[in-house]
């Protein structure tokens, strides 16, 4: 007893001694507890009838009937199929270009042409998506925007790319593109850094194609990065391409059918309508899906590949 | 090892990446050249790349439009304290937890591990951005975002390779912790530091989604948020009313090529600094890729 308390005094004096380092971690230790641990509390809301005057304590616990809701509503549907769209368009086309376009800034040789291609597509992921919408509306705009100009004289008739909704998921992809094409190859390119320059000598003794170098000593180099990085895309699915940012700055009502994704869906229903333990009941679903959905492709993909997450 | 000289391969993907680089920039051009067109030239020969009929009137239009003005008080306002609050209290978070022989290190670990995986989603924090009071608050911009745990861990790699030795002798020498963490680390960790200062520089410029969503009072919302409203008006009438009666000059504009004045006006920050910030954010999201 005696000892377990003069252990309990060491340990305050230390702990005391060290009272400046506690002081610096303070400010974080706070920010953390109350803007991602409360809210990580607030997911009860999902469970009532969340009233916001009266608050978490004062709010009505309706069991699951906030889940029942969005899984009748024929609305939710239409968010999930344009996030499934959005998603698996992103997964297919969005996700390989950068690893080919990493590929051929490795092989380029010209040093100063490379350096000058990376420094330019690398910076439209420092655009924020407010101003990449209003470029796009400006340059698909019906009567003056270029791309119609362009149409135009090669004989085709005008499009309206923002009043159809058909055309939206193609805006979409090719805007995702071209935002982040160049910025999603710096991981792959760190990654090929990385591989032993005698795999390549050894390769061109051996007389291997260009092809066959890619093939069998960068891609293998670089496929825990590809995995690690399909993993987190997956798991993401349901959050669409990119989440609420790039679907809100890009949608406008006449294309609503095909651009409100779930958490757009979501932000109108909770946000702007105050249904609040509706929306966060949709919310939950999306976290546990993207937990589950990462358990499940880190798995798979290890299996299949061999590397994963974790 | 390989050929010096130019090969077919080299010529073929060149010319892929300069067409990529044009379709880049592109866009930016197109802006640009719209925005400095006379309205009545573009409408005979249209703006495709090169500007017609040189005006500055869209220029000159934006001070005299109040929110624009308004808006870009409140992004510099909010980049400039943002980021500093945030390098501040990251940074010293960070130099703390670099230390060994801090007690209970491993559980703050975990405590800050925690949220880089989990979060309580959208209506919860915006629940509690409510119950905070800080709906219509300039505050709603800088402290929820005064910390992050990735860039903490960010600093704190970087702040452990720093040779323990250098501690001791300040600390020999009758130094705290305070004077040791800004007169012996702060400037050895320029490098990390200056990273991650440009990349929440950005970050807070280009925030539009918390305005968007705790802000409603005009004179308090960001440029980014200003820009995607006149985006979005299909009309700037009064605007170009109030222009004509201070000058006494007809506006040769319209609320297109002044939407492309206010959409550059909004993106040349970025353009400016991205130069020097180039070579930071490519090794900072290097660092992030091999030591996380």
């Amino acid at each position: 007893m005696d000892n377990a308390n003069r252990r309990a005094g060491r340990w305050m004096r230390q702990v005391w001694e060290q009272k400046i380092l506690y002081l610096f971690v303070l400010p974080a230790l706070m920010a953390t507890l109350v803007f991602s641990y409360g809210p990580m509390y607030g997911v009860i809301m999902a469970f009532q009838d969340y009233d916001i005057l009266r608050g978490l304590g004062g709010s009505d616990f309706n069991g699951v009937a906030n889940f029942n809701a969005f899984l009748s509503d024929p609305d939710f549907y239409r968010a999930v199929r344009n996030t499934a769209v959005l998603s698996t368009l992103n997964i297919l086309v969005c996700f390989p270009l950068p690893i080919v376009f990493a590929i051929l800034i490795n092989e380029f040789g010209p040093a100063r042409l490379k350096k000058l291609v990376q420094s330019i597509t690398y910076l439209p992921h420092f655009i924020s998506w407010v101003i990449v919408s209003g470029l796009l509306y400006r340059l698909l705009d019906q009567d003056t925007g270029a791309v119609n100009l362009l149409l135009h004289t090669l004989g085709v008739d005008k499009i309206g790319f923002f009043r159809d909704p058909q055309y939206f998921w193609g805006i979409f992809i090719v805007a995702s593109i071209w935002k982040e094409l160049g910025w999603s190859s710096i991981l792959y390119l760190s990654a090929m850094t990385a591989i032993n320059p005698e795999l390549y000598e050894a390769a061109l003794v051996d007389g291997a194609s260009r092809f066959k170098r890619i093939w069998h000593i960068t891609l293998p180099g670089i496929l825990p990065t590809i995995v690690m990085l399909l993993i987190l895309t997956i798991a993401a699915f349901f959050s669409g391409a990119g989440g609420f940012e790039p679907a809100y700055a890009l949608r406008n009502p006449m294309v609503a059918t095909h651009s409100d994704i779930i958490d757009i869906f979501a932000y109108f229903r909770g946000v702007r309508n105050g249904e609040y333990g509706y929306a966060a009941a949709i919310g939950l679903s999306q976290s546990i899906m993207a937990i589950l959905f990462l358990f499940v492709s880190n798995k798979g993909l290890k299996k299949l590949t061999g590397y994963s997450l974790f | 090892m390989r050929k010096s000289k130019l090969n077919l391969f080299d010529i073929l993907v060149g010319i892929v990446f300069l067409i990529l680089c044009f379709l880049t920039v592109y866009p930016f051009i197109y802006a640009l050249s719209f925005s400095i067109s006379d309205t009545i030239m573009a409408a005979q020969h249209s703006v495709v790349f090169l500007p017609r009929g040189l005006t500055w009137q869209n220029y000159e239009m934006i001070f005299k439009d109040d929110r624009v003005i308004q808006g870009f008080l409140i992004s510099a306002g909010r980049t400039i304290i943002g980021t500093a609050l945030f390098v501040l209290v990251t940074g010293l978070c960070a130099y703390a937890m670099s230390k060994q022989r801090l007690k209970g290190r491993r559980m703050l670990f975990i405590f800050f591990v925690i949220p880089l995986y989990l979060s309580g989603g959208l209506l919860p924090y915006y629940v509690l951005i409510h119950d905070l009071n800080l709906f219509n608050n300039f505050l709603v911009y800088v402290i929820p975002g005064c910390f992050s745990g990735f860039y903490m861990f960010l600093i704190k790699v970087y702040l452990e390779n720093v040779p323990e030795s250098m501690e001791e002798s300040a600390m020999l020498d009758g130094a705290n912790d305070l004077q040791i963490a800004f007169r012996i680390y702060a400037p050895l960790a320029i490098p990390v530091l200056a990273t991650v200062t440009l990349f929440i520089c950005v970050t807070q410029w280009n925030s539009w989604f918390d305005a968007l969503l705790f802000v409603t009072k005009p004179d308090l919302q960001p440029l980014q948020l200003i820009l995607q409203v006149i985006l979005r008006e299909t009309q700037i009438d009064n605007l170009l009313q109030v222009y004509a009666m201070t000058t006494g000059v007809k506006p040769k504009v319209n609320a297109e090529s002044y939407k492309m004045a206010v959409l550059i006006v909004t993106t040349l920050p970025i353009v400016f600094i991205y130069p020097f910030a180039q070579k930071y954010f490519v090794k900072g999201t290097m660092i992030g890729a091999v030591k996380m």
